[in-house]
């Protein structure tokens, strides 16, 4: 099978690229090594590193768009119609599988043209090898070297910055040709595919040359140019930012790829919205509520774990008011939600026959408590990276030195995913121990939501129940110690444990 | 029709749902009232009317509307009962019948639940003496005035009647949006629980959006905020009421199909 594929990528490389792409390629290469670099860098006395080179050489922005654009159009224009005929189509289900066949082959042409690409540069930048690391320069003002320094400004490594580069073309292009296949599919003939690669070509000629003339509107014109996508160094410029750069390329290699994933049908979206919608609805909420909960704090001197503990405050003896009591039910407990409407399909209807085959009762539960187990694990880590992910975008950073007393991270870290993950563990068990006494999932978890009664204040002076004890307010409160809610909860935990193994002797259903 | 109805509330009269009525007009009013009993500066009796339902009876009350008589219909599908009824009785008229019956129970036991504390409190706990009410000079600054006082300040027995009346029919149409999600929604729990979401998700997201006055919280117990004028609580109620009757057009559709669901 690996050697087929191999051979496979062998064919690729017939002479039609040896003799078209790579002379050009390997020419022009030789010309920006021998003329501005070098002399640049021996009459300053600055060794240029192997990967500074090979960086000049692949992301040079006259090369890409005058030479490397069109062949890639024609690339994918010749894939198209090698593939469009009536012995291909007819072995093909649907145009879905006629997409993913040209695709499938395109990207084996634009491996090997790019593994080409970067043979030459690396031929060519050999005698270089000593040195690997960024060229150390300061204040330059050669064109050519700008490259460099835009990208050691933003990259720490130089090897990262090579494979931005290659990531960034190879998605591109692929981008590229989904518009090709797209054009083919719709409108059928040839013709429109030359104009449409003539109109890529001219276009970002154009726009690539006279983008500073419109002022403001300039940036519009910038942000559509192909050219600031294929050449990295020219879209980190335009995002500043390394990590948006690549994140919006594959936005957009993704956006195009969709209509093809679903099968072109928006019934299919539909479906897959209306089987999740619960969860969609949690989330969006989620999102908001974080959203409008850091908004206030936006300008104030406080760092990323406050208002991580802002967020996720929870219910505390002193602060048990109503809204504060319904935002920990819809964050944690929503989480809950979900595990009961899993055990609502799991008890009833068809699934009946699925718990009899188990040996044992038992045997059932820990399989289910193995899911909810990973289930929890991964809901809370989850959690937490949509609040760090979303406050990070409000641009708030660093651990420590917190605005609130008494707070290290590990202490921090601990509440939230060890007693965290007990206290969820608690839930659902107590929750489990109701639906299983009364058969109807809905007491059970109706049951859960009565248990909120203790959380108002007054209740829970001495965090003696187990309810609501993963909230970081308890940190900051600092009236009892983490250990403390831990032991609490395992003793709860072990207690129940008991009293299902008491409950499943007895008769099931 | 009358006689269905007769016979269906029948059914619902057993000792285990009395008892059940029983905790939910009871209990947690006593609860409550327990917990403020102490601690608080009252000066008039409805003041510790209105403290004792912004507590826990807002946050637990779709659930107690929810949970009086809305699985009706359920157990009676899931127990295969619903398949003799075919060939006794017209089914759009029982399923008729039955969401009648759902929505008067549900009615009447927030409609005491809410009354019985009103008398309570402003006729038989002035005998008791259990509150100590403090006494009003012209230095006391008085409460903020809520929603409902504007009704409160002209008569208390009318204002007791009309809030419990405003609960009651609360309670009642989401009860009867949950009975009407069980009828064609084969997921029991979901269809029990979205009117559960529905009003947390409103006290959840409207706050965070500084729109609090629409919460479906504050709308049936206006007390924790400062006097809005009174259309404003009727807002979240038309939603609630349109969403009952945009479900009862679409089962009253699938009942035509000859689709039953059952």
């Amino acid at each position: 099978m690996f050697k087929k594929r191999f051979s496979d990528f062998i064919n690729e490389f017939d002479s039609f690229y040896l003799i078209i792409i790579g002379v050009p390629l390997f020419l022009y290469g030789l010309y920006i090594k021998e003329t501005e670099i070098i002399t640049y860098s021996i009459q300053n006395n600055m060794p240029l590193g192997f990967w500074d080179l090979i960086i000049l050489i692949i992301s040079d922005k006259n090369i890409i768009s005058y030479f490397v654009l069109p062949i890639v159009c024609i690339l994918s224009i010749r894939t198209i119609n090698e593939c469009d005929n009536n012995y291909i189509l007819i072995r093909m289900k649907s145009f879905k599988e006629f997409v993913i066949h040209i695709y499938d082959k395109f990207t084996k042409r634009i491996l090997s043209f790019l593994t080409i690409w970067v043979i030459i540069a690396v031929i060519l930048s050999i005698d270089h090898i000593g040195n690997l690391s960024w060229i150390h320069i300061n204040n330059i003002n050669t064109e050519k070297l700008d490259i460099i320094n835009i990208l050691k400004h933003y990259i720490s490594s130089p090897l990262i910055s090579i494979f931005l580069q290659l990531i960034g073309l190879f998605l591109i292009f692929q981008t590229i040709n989904l518009l090709f296949i797209y054009i083919k599919i719709f409108c059928k003939k040839n013709i429109y595919l030359i104009i449409f690669s003539l109109v890529i070509f001219l276009f970002n000629l154009i726009t690539s040359k006279i983008s500073f003339i419109f002022g403001d509107f300039g940036r519009i014109i910038s942000l559509i140019t192909p050219i600031n996508y294929l050449c990295s160094y020219l879209g980190i410029l335009l995002y500043e930012s390394a990590l948006k750069y690549f994140v919006i390329i594959c936005i957009l290699f993704i956006s195009i790829r969709v209509p093809f994933l679903c099968n072109f049908k928006i019934k299919n979206l539909f479906n897959i919205i209306s089987k999740y919608k619960i969860q969609i609805i949690y989330f969006l909420s989620l999102v908001l509520y974080i959203v409008f909960r850091i908004k206030p704090y936006i300008n104030m001197d406080i760092n990323l774990m406050d208002i991580l503990v802002i967020i996720l405050f929870g219910v505390t003896n002193a602060n048990g008011s109503i809204s504060t009591i319904i935002s920990y039910i819809f964050i944690f407990w929503g989480l809950v939600y979900f595990l009961q409407d899993y055990l609502n399909i799991e008890l009833g209807g068809l699934h009946y026959s699925k718990i009899i085959r188990y040996r044992s009762v038992h045997e059932w539960f820990n399989s289910y408590m193995k899911k909810v187990i990973v289930y929890i694990i991964k809901a809370l880590i989850l959690l937490m990276l949509i609040t760090l992910a979303i406050s990070s975008l409000f641009k708030f950073s660093g651990f420590y030195n917190s605005v609130f007393q008494n707070i290290n991270l590990s202490v921090l870290l601990y509440q939230f995913f060890v007693n965290g993950f007990l206290q969820m563990l608690f839930y659902v068990l107590f929750v489990f121990i109701v639906t299983w006494d009364t058969q109807n999932t809905f007491i059970g978890f109706s049951a859960l939501l009565g248990t909120s009664v203790f959380m108002f204040r007054g209740f829970n002076t001495y965090y003696v129940l187990p309810l609501a004890l993963n909230s970081l307010g308890i940190v900051v409160e600092n009236k009892v110690s983490v250990f403390y809610i831990t032991t609490i909860i395992i003793l709860y935990i072990f207690v129940e444990l008991l009293y299902i193994r008491k409950l499943l002797k007895n008769d099931v259903f | 029709m009358l006689k269905i109805i007769k016979s269906e509330f029948n059914k619902a009269f057993k000792v285990k749902r009395v008892i059940l009525f029983i905790l939910i007009i009871f209990a947690p009013f006593i609860i409550q009232f327990l917990m403020i009993k102490d601690g608080y500066t009252f000066y008039f009796p409805i003041e510790v009317f209105e403290e004792s339902f912004s507590g826990i009876i807002p946050l637990l009350f779709p659930i107690f509307s929810i949970i009086i008589y809305s699985d009706n219909y359920y157990k009676e599908r899931k127990n295969n009962f619903i398949s003799t009824v075919y060939t006794r009785t017209f089914f759009n008229k029982y399923i008729v019948a039955k969401g009648v019956v759902n929505f008067c129970i549900t009615f009447l036991v927030l409609f005491v639940s809410i009354i019985i504390p009103f008398i309570f409190l402003t006729y038989i706990e002035p005998l008791l003496g259990l509150i100590e009410y403090t006494a009003v000079t012209n230095k006391t600054i008085l409460p903020t005035r809520n929603t409902l006082a504007v009704i409160s300040e002209k008569s208390h027995i009318l204002y007791a009647i009309i809030y419990s009346f405003w609960v009651a029919i609360n309670g009642a149409f989401y009860a009867t949006f949950a009975f009407l999600l069980t009828i064609f929604s084969t997921n029991y729990f979901t269809a029990m629980t979205t009117p559960i979401i529905f009003y947390h998700l409103g006290n959840f997201l409207l706050p965070t959006l500084s729109l609090e006055i629409f919460s479906p919280l504050i709308s049936v117990f206006p007390f924790s905020i400062q006097q809005q004028p009174l259309w404003i609580l009727f807002i979240p109620f038309l939603i609630l009421f349109l969403i009952n009757f945009l479900i009862g057009i679409y089962i009253k559709n699938l009942f035509k199909n000859g689709d039953y669901n059952v």
